[in-house]
């Protein structure tokens, strides 16, 4: 209602509805009806009122009121327009058209009812007093208010009816029609028209007699009550309103108005007045304008066939007429310009700014007439346009700088946009995750230079061709060093440096004497002279490398000669000429003379500096010192007369008593030593020395000076004159073309033509190819193609480095790589083949072989465009890091990419060019260089930064605290730390809120790690502690953590990526045979007769606590257990003895009949496991039975029991075996009661088995018998057998004699299963080429299929994460020699020796030490390099090592106990048909036979060649055919469908490098280990005394050494050493046992001494014995030996 | 330490003239505040409503800061970008907010534009597709000037935060 325009319209429509309804006035006697329908309202408002107290009156009122409102609304927006006109019109028709209203009933009732209305009027409205019944009376008081103000409504009104009156006269030519057509109706119509107006004026008359209202006051009073209402509504009070209660009256008075055009047709109200209730609120909405069209239906009798239309024609008012109206109603501003003094303000002269001289830009270009034309219009503006023009009179156009609001005109921009806000243009893109894809990216071009190919040997060469290559090698060499010219510069530099010296000394006299420059001056002329020395010496080493250099090439020159003489033709056309330079002999002789004077003088100055002086020191300090010890001899004598005297009072003097201790200091120091005086200086046998080298290495005098030069002048021999072979290679020659071929991320993208070979084995393409690239240029290969008749075959790859973005085509140079091929090529003709022995001479005794071999000198470079642009991708980092960061090279953005000089090579030049070319600094288009300028100024270039930057002012002000208050708030460290998920906080929940709760000890242990890694990171020197490491020691763990770091980081990243399976959990929808299944399960029987196996279920790491995780170990029994031996009995007897410590198996090949009384032993096991030890109960014999159940709770690091961190659990679980002996123990005191007997338990260490846990995690259960790791000399115990007679007795013998060792049956597994992680399975990048992949792929594929358990492996994941073909890791490397000298390297022994070096290098499983993701391989130089390894790097090692030393062996890949699947080496001897399997981190080896062995299946066999899948059923390996080609047996991965390339390099080093053991370190190492453990054994018996007896440690060390000696041999025969040496112990009971171990920390060694348990001896009288021994191999491998021994001595003790 | 800990979430998007539509965030602040936990940026996923004219990710935002200083208060700024039926991603929408200053939850729209390239570049755009883009996103957030950057006004974002905040009274400030 608020809007005006509604209100507009509703105005006109009004208005047009008031003419209507006046017309109807006018034609009948409406107003009749009006009060008929008026009372009929009243009565039934009364009525209504009377009912229902008007309520639901008023709300119905109401409600019509609205839906009228919104009806009328809508109807205004449909019309308004044309709606005043219109209605105009309309009217104008309506009345036009003779209208016949109600010819018989209008007259007849139209009087009779105005009568009673107007009676009824009368009398209710001043009747009726109550308020509400007012619509009379209210409208008798507008009306007459009406009249009394003579109101506009009324006033406008009137004209209108007249004009319409007006009209009616007037005459159309289309009436003529009408009227003839309706004639006689119409003059009847007209009769009652006139009848009826009679009447009207009659009642008019009577009406204004009675003082009633006309009828048009009546409608006045409703149009006007309805317009006062609609539109004057706002307004705070209407003035008619009587002062009744302001709302309701006002309510009920107004509607009656509403439905008023309802009643301005008397028939329709006659019709409905009687049955016709008020209409409902929706009704009446609806029901205004039905009615009203209605009006004009009715209006016509049904019985006059009256059409309501008419039909004229178009009206034409003329041109001319139009023009004018146009003219009155429209302005069309003119296009001249306007004149100046309307548009300047009052003060009629417009001011000029510009003149005047203030700043005024440069007005935006418009049209004068256009301009012209809105300055008029402005100024046609009821204001003239104030505010729109300036003071010059022009109109405003450039926004006002200082206005307050910013409007925005788009001004084009004139000058350059800020770069800041430069937008750029980016097509739409596809988003990959893999950011591998360029952006932008149709503008970055490599440019691949390939220029020629070099053959320093190819296959298809002759003898005299490689040769021939050899030699222009060498003449490369030569040339080389030709052009450095080393001589020349170190003669000249020798000259200058002796200048030097001779005017310091000569200039010695002059310059001041003083002490501080003679000083400066000596030191200056040693720097001198030391300086000529070495230039001298590397002057010899220069001259005689480069004559030996031109002996060689003349050597190998002559050869060519000769193989041409003997071939009898030339392939080659070489040619040297050695240019000879003659030399005045006598001046050359003269100058030789000088320099060996010179020398001479040289050494002699370095013999007064190097020894006299000292000598002379030395003295001068000698003499000093004679004299005061002379002096001091003297007072000394002198003093002890005084003292002889014994004078009271001087005893007494306090200066006495010092002077006492002087002397007595005095007397001790002894007599000075003279030095030795030194030999005099030789001249004559320097001389001669200096003469021989000067002869050695230099030009000898009067030598002629020699300069080579190799051309290729001599003509090769035609094909006529050549023989057969020969011509038969050319021919071959001619045959062969070489291709290259580039691909760049392993895609061709394009070949080279193909180039004949020449005779000199050169190939010049010299093409360049362009390539436009999308993604990032991750490689460039080059493959060299050898095209023969029918294939190409590819001869090698070499890889191109992708350059840096700033090496363009501009500036790039050619390079060279090498390429090698290993293929073997032998021909039959003349050319000696490649990769093939030949003999190179005739006279040649060992052949030699080469490669083919060559250079490929090529270039890569980004491309230029025309501007000079590098063409290169944008930021060579990676994409797709940081999301906001896709386009965001503002992160770079320097002043000089701000000028738009991208990638500018040299900003130093163009700041000096700056500098240079005087630019001035306020010219703004230099604005960019200014930071140059100003580097200028301060003497400085840009480059160096400002000493300040202020990115965030007042931020320091502002702080609420200090950054070193921030770093101590732990709370948020703690959080931060979290979040970072740092390993010690990885898992933390619950992080106090409060920053008090928070201990500072909760950092010790990262601090701890983070000092250690830091230490580790200082330099060799600074390191803290270095007692326990040597320096290889440390690179090693230098190394090995940045490895680790670098993996670590690797596979965080890989599993933080998740794949959509990870998001996304999608329920399988159950199909018919999951439904089946559960279906099928309601009929299973209960207890089935043969139960199927159900898998337990996996827990998952939510639903699990401390201490509800447990492993359960049964142990069920153990066999071939060593028994005891009284030791004291058999020590009287030591040609028995030997027994007891010697190997196992001499043990059992003597069999000889023990004559010591042997004991049975008592054995249990104990299972200690993170600090917790359970044992089971003691059992007896030699092969006891247990069938326990152990139960050892299992606490995760952290709480923690998420996969990720229990695969980094790296604790062990220990079962040893413990006999147990009841030892009578003497009373402690005599005294006591002598029945008394007291018993002593001691346990004795047997033998121990370790598993690590994440064995048991990843496998869910280890079951099996496993050997024992038993002492190699168990003091008091014998592994003998006895010979029994006992069915039993002798099974166990059978048993024993075929196994030898000590077993145990046990199970282990956990309580619940735990769930293992699933290894990340992140495509690995590879360097692999993508066929060999996919094989891979299918190959596993088959194999998984067939043998899902087996284990095989066909890539492998090394350090870098790429994957690698297996055989790469096949290829032999020597041992280190030490193993080797001196024995058969293909002896067992040999072997055995290897196995153990192999074995002693320490055990770290790839699950633990990178956080258990993955099994990563490491070469063998890494292995040795890092020092830690799991199976298949010690395996891969040894079988290197065996290959080197001439066995045939593989890597076998299988499956064993403890370990899972494993790696182990497998050696072949073809002799024998032997077959051995060797565990390369135990060192041990075990026949094919043997049932016992761990290898529990095989799954797969590698060598340099090939990969063998077993196919067989049985994967035992005892029942497994080792025919490898059978294809039924074995499955090979190159097989004829996709042979070996044999372009597989290996990954593995040729030689490995081994440091020499570092015996310092060793020694310092030993007594530290001894230190050690003798303070901890002594800590570990807090209640006892510890005694050593140090009498055996030395015996125990010797057996040590022994030991070692011995250790890796198992085949070595007895020796009765140790037995011997223990027999000098004397009578004593020994309980002891030697252990060895890899070198890893001194903890590792103290914690393996400490599980034995010896010290758990309580004995009173045992002593300890001790002796620590390490056996230093190469490359810092160290076997530690640890002989602990508790000794009790009989004698001493009288036991 | 005045701690601001944000948990919320990126609603939705809505208004924008074309659906698909996917969002990368960030949260820039200023020198004094330090990230302790959670992720500052990251990237939604496409929603391509097939009955509505709202985009929702619901991707959620859990950072914690703590602030030595009340300068550089944390703001979340957005790119929305569209992918087209040919899996091609163009941008969509530039825009940021403040984080609110006071706790408690929050509903935010943030209204985003997008610049506005020449007559030839809208012409590729209408046919081709791809986008006008800052060649320097901080733009987006940072007070430089931009008067001369034509843009147009892209549809809004909606963000629903809760922000807990910690220790402010200890040094002064009323949250």
């Amino acid at each position: 209602m608020a809007e005006p325009l509604l209100k507009e319209k509703l105005r006109a429509r009004r208005r047009a509805m008031n003419i209507t309804a006046q017309s109807d006035i006018n034609n009948e006697a409406v107003s009749s009806v009006d009060d008929t329908l008026t009372q009929n309202l009243a009565e039934h408002l009364e009525e209504v009122e009377s009912e229902e107290d008007g309520n639901r009156l008023r709300s119905l009122m109401e409600s019509r009121r609205e839906a009228s409102k919104r009806k009328l609304d809508a109807e205004e927006q449909e019309e308004s327009q044309a709606n005043v006109g219109d209605s105009e019109e309309y009217v104008d028709d309506i009345l036009s058209t003779p209208r016949t209203p109600l010819p018989s009933r209008g007259p007849s009732r139209g009087p009779a009812s105005p009568r009673t209305d107007t009676e009824s009027r009368s009398s209710t409205p001043f009747g009726k007093a109550t308020p509400r019944s007012t619509l009379r009376s209210r409208l008798q008081a507008k009306i007459q208010k009406n009249k009394m103000t003579g109101t506009s409504t009324s006033e406008e009104f009137k004209p209108r009816t007249r004009r319409l009156r007006d009209r009616m006269q007037l005459s159309t030519r289309f009436d003529e029609t009408v009227k003839t057509e309706s004639l006689i109706k119409e003059t009847q119509l007209l009769e009652r028209i006139e009848s009826k107006l009679k009447w009207k004026q009659a009642a008019e008359k009577a009406r204004q007699e009675t003082g009633q209202p006309t009828e048009t006051d009546c409608f006045d009073f409703f149009t006007k009550q309805y317009e006062d209402v609609e539109i004057v509504e706002p307004k705070p009070a209407e003035p008619v309103e009587p002062p009744h209660p302001p709302e309701e009256p006002d309510a009920v008075a107004e509607e009656p108005q509403e439905p008023s055009p309802d009643t301005e047709q008397p028939d329709t109200i006659e019709q409905q007045a009687t049955e016709t209730p008020p209409p409902t609120a929706t009704e009446g909405g609806q029901a205004v304008p039905e009615q009203q069209k209605l009006l004009i239906e009715d209006l016509v009798p049904k019985e006059l066939d009256y059409r309501l239309y008419d039909v004229y024609a178009a009206e034409y008012g003329g041109y001319q007429n139009q023009v004018d109206k146009e003219n009155l109603n429209y302005f069309i501003p003119s296009m001249l310009p306007s004149d100046i003094s309307k548009k300047v303000e009052d003060s009629a002269r417009p001011r000029y700014l510009e003149d005047e001289g203030f700043y005024v830009g440069r007005k935006p270009e418009i049209g004068l007439q256009n301009k012209n034309i809105l300055e008029n219009r402005l100024l046609r503006q009821p204001d003239n346009g104030r505010g729109w023009f300036g003071a010059d009179g022009e109109i405003e156009i450039l926004p006002d700088p200082i206005k307050q609001v910013a409007t925005k005109p788009w001004v084009e921009a004139v000058e350059e946009v800020d770069p800041s806000i430069e937008t750029v243009y980016v097509k739409a893109y596809e988003y990959l995750v893999e950011g591998k894809y360029l952006q932008g990216s149709e503008e970055n071009e490599l440019q691949v230079d390939i220029g020629t190919v070099i053959y320093h040997h190819h296959a298809l060469m002759s003898r005299e061709h490689v040769m021939a290559s050899n030699l222009s090698q060498c003449y490369d060499e030569y040339i080389q060093k030709r052009h450095k010219n080393y001589v020349n510069f170190y003669i000249d530099k020798l000259a200058a440096l002796r200048r030097a010296v001779a005017t310091i000394l000569s200039s010695h006299d002059e310059s001041l004497s003083t002490e501080v420059a003679a000083s400066v001056r000596e030191t200056r002329v040693h720097d001198f002279m030391s300086e000529i020395r070495r230039t001298s010496r590397q002057l010899n080493e220069a001259e005689s490398s480069e004559r030996d250099l031109m002996r060689r090439i003349i050597e190998e020159w002559r050869e060519i000669k000769a193989v041409r003489d003997v071939q009898g033709f030339t392939n080659t056309s070489l040619k040297l000429t050695v240019k000879r330079e003659e030399v005045n002999q006598q001046q050359d002789m003269q100058r030789w003379e000088d320099e060996v004077e010179n020398q001479v003088e040289e050494k002699r100055d370095e013999y007064e500096i190097s020894v006299i002086k000292p000598y002379q020191e030395s003295l001068r300090k000698y003499q000093s010192q004679l004299q005061d010890w002379k002096k001091n001899r003297a007072k000394i004598k002198q003093q002890r007369k005084k003292l002889q005297r014994g004078s009271k009072e001087n005893l007494l003097d306090s200066t006495n008593t010092e002077t006492d201790e002087e002397i007595t200091i005095a007397e001790n120091v002894d007599k000075p030593q003279k030095p030795e005086k030194p030999e005099a200086f030789d001249v004559e046998r320097v001389r001669v020395e200096i003469k021989n080298t000067l002869l050695e290495h230099r030009r000898n005098p009067g030598e002629p000076k020699l300069s080579l030069e190799l051309a290729h002048t001599a003509s090769v021999s035609t094909n006529a004159t050549v023989p057969a072979t020969e011509s038969m290679r050319r021919k071959a020659m001619q045959k062969t073309s070489i291709v290259l071929k580039l691909l760049l991320n392993g895609k061709e993208v394009f070949q080279t033509e193909a180039k004949n070979l020449t005779s000199d084995f050169k190939l010049h393409f010299g093409s360049i190819f362009r390539i436009r690239i999308t993604q990032w240029p991750e490689s460039l290969k080059v493959q060299f193609l050898e095209a023969g008749l029918v294939m190409k075959t590819l001869l090698s790859e070499v890889y191109l480095t992708v350059p840096d973005t700033n090496v363009h085509s501009g500036n790039v140079q050619l390079t060279a790589c090498n390429f090698t091929s290993e293929r073997v090529e032998v021909f039959d003709h003349e050319a000696v083949g490649s990769n093939t022995p030949f003999k190179l001479h005739p006279t040649d005794t060992a052949p030699t072989s080469c490669n083919t071999r060559g250079q490929l000198i090529s270039s890569v470079s980004w491309g230029l465009d025309e501007n000079g642009k590098v063409l290169a991708p944008k930021g060579l980092t990676q994409v797709g890091a940081d999301p906001l960061s896709v386009v965001n090279p503002m992160k770079t953005v320097d002043p000089v990419s701000a000028i738009g000089a991208d990638r500018i090579q040299d900003p130093e030049s163009l700041s000096k060019w700056v500098q240079d070319s005087r630019l001035d600094p306020n010219d703004p288009e230099n604005a960019a260089f200014i930071p140059f300028m100003s580097g200028d100024q301060e003497g400085q270039g840009f480059l160096y930064a400002p000493d300040y930057f202020r990115l965030e002012q007042l931020q320091e002000e502002f702080n609420f605290l200090s950054d070193e208050e921030f770093e101590r708030l732990n709370r948020l460290r703690l959080l931060e730390l979290r979040d970072k998920e740092v390993a010690e906080f990885r898992n933390m929940t619950l992080i106090p809120s409060q920053e008090h709760e928070i201990m500072d000890s909760a950092f010790t242990v990262y601090e701890r790690r983070l000092k250690e890694k830091k230490s580790l990171q200082l330099p060799t020197d600074q390191r803290p502690e270095t007692a326990t490491m040597s320096a290889h020691r440390l690179e090693v763990l230098r190394y090995r953590q940045l490895v680790k770091d670098a993996v670590l980081h690797r596979f965080y990243t890989a599993r933080h990526h998740y794949t959509l399976q990870d998001m996304v959990h999608e329920q399988q929808v159950p199909d018919i045979s999951t439904l089946g299944a559960s279906v099928a399960k309601a009929f299973e029987p209960r207890r089935p007769l043969k139960p199927v196996k159900k898998d337990r279920k996996k827990a998952t790491a939510q639903s699990l606590t401390q201490g509800s995780v447990n492993i359960l170990v049964n142990i069920v029994r153990g066999y071939n257990l060593p028994v005891r031996v009284a030791t004291h009995a058999t020590a009287q007897e030591p040609t028995n003895t030997g027994r007891r410590f010697g190997g196992v198996e001499s043990m059992i090949h003597l069999g000889s009949a023990p004559t010591a009384k042997t004991f049975e032993v008592n054995p249990f096991v104990a299972i200690s496991f993170q600090d917790q030890v359970i044992t089971t109960s003691v059992s007896e014999g030699r092969n006891p039975s247990w069938n326990e159940e152990l139960k050892i709770p299992f606490a995760a690091p952290n709480n923690d029991f998420s996969s990720g961190s229990l695969q980094a659990v790296d604790d062990v679980i220990f079962v040893h075996l413990f006999d147990r002996t009841i030892e009578e123990a003497s009373a402690q005191h005599e005294d006591d009661d002598p029945t008394l007997i007291v018993h002593r338990i001691q346990d004795h260490w047997l033998g121990t088995w370790k598993l690590p846990f994440s064995t048991v995690y990843h496998q869910g259960k280890v079951e099996g018998t496993f050997k024992l790791k038993v002492p190699p000399v168990l003091l008091g115990y014998s592994k003998d057998v006895q010979q029994t007679t006992d069915p039993s007795g002798q099974l166990d013998q059978q048993f024993a004699q075929q196994t030898s060792g000590t077993f145990l049956s046990l199970f282990i597994t956990l309580d619940p299963i735990l769930k293992p992680a699933e290894a990340p399975r992140p495509k690995f990048e590879s360097q692999e080429n993508e066929t060999t992949l996919k094989m891979c792929g299918l190959f596993m594929e088959e194999c998984t299929k067939k043998f899902p358990n087996r284990n095989v492996k066909a890539t492998v994941v090394d350090l870098k994460g790429e994957a690698v073909l297996i055989t790469r890791y096949v290829h032999p490397i020597q041992p280190p020699p030490e193993l080797t000298e001196g024995s058969d390297p293909q002896s067992l022994s040999t072997a055995e020796r290897v196995a153990r070096y192999v074995s002693l290098i320490p055990f770290e499983s790839d699950n633990v030490a990178y956080a258990g993701i993955c099994d990563l391989w490491s070469t063998c130089d890494q292995f040795v390099h890092m020092l830690s390894g799991d199976e298949e790097e010690h395996a891969v090692l040894l079988l290197n090592f065996f290959l080197a030393l001439g066995k045939k062996a593989y890597l076998l890949l299988g499956n064993a106990v403890p370990e899972g699947s494993t790696a182990y080496v497998l050696t072949v001897n073809e002799a024998t048909r032997e077959r051995t399997f060797w565990n390369a981190s135990t060192g041990r080896y075990y026949d094919h036979k043997d049932n016992f062995s761990p290898l529990q299946s095989i799954g797969a066999l590698v060598n340099d060649q090939n990969i063998w899948f077993n196919l067989q059923t049985l994967e035992k390996p005892s029942r497994t055919r080792f025919n490898l080609l059978n294809t039924s047996d074995w499955k090979p991965f190159f097989s004829s469908k996709f042979p070996n390339p044999g372009t597989l390099p290996t990954v593995q080093p040729d030689i490995l490098h081994y440091s020499p053991a570092d015996r310092a370190f060793v020694s310092g190492l030993t007594d530290q280990i001894e230190r050690t453990l003798k303070e901890r054994i002594a800590s570990w018996r807090p209640r006892h005394v510890t005694r050593w007896n140090r009498s055996s440690n030395a015996i125990l060390g010797q057996i040590l050494r022994v030991l070692e000696a011995t250790a890796a041999r198992r085949t070595a025969g007895d020796s009765n050493q140790e037995s011997e040496l223990l027999n000098q112990l004397g009578d004593v009971r020994f309980t002891g046992f030697p252990m060895d171990m890899p070198y890893i920390s001194v903890e590792q060694v103290v914690s393996a001494v400490r599980s034995t348990e010896v010290h758990k001896i309580v004995d009173p009288n045992v002593e300890f014995s001790l002796a620590v021994y390490i056996h230093p191999y190469p490359a810092s491998v160290l076997a530690v030996w640890v002989y602990v021994a508790a000794i009790v001595n009989r004698r001493r003790h009288n036991l | 330490m005045a701690e601001v800990h944000i948990i919320g979430q990126l609603v939705g998007a809505s208004e924008f003239p074309e659906h698909s539509l996917f969002c990368k965030w960030g949260i820039h602040a200023g020198g004094a505040w330090k990230l302790i936990a959670g992720l500052k940026e990251g990237q939604t996923q496409v929603d391509n409503p097939e009955n509505e004219e709202f985009a929702y990710w619901s991707h959620p935002i859990d950072v914690h800061y703590a602030a030595k200083g009340l300068q550089g208060w944390p703001r979340i700024h957005v790119q929305v970008w569209r992918q087209d039926s040919l899996g091609r991603s163009e941008l969509y929408g530039y825009g940021f907010v403040h984080v609110p200053t006071s706790p408690g939850t929050h509903k935010i729209e943030c209204v985003t534009w997008r610049p506005i390239g020449t007559m030839q570049e809208e012409l590729t755009q209408f046919f081709v597709g791809g986008c006008p883009q800052l060649k320097n996103a901080d733009l987006i957030y940072s007070g430089a000037d931009r008067y001369k950057l034509r843009t147009t006004a892209m549809g809004k974002v909606h963000l629903k935060l809760n922000l807990i905040f910690r220790n402010f009274d200890k040094y002064g400030v009323e949250c």
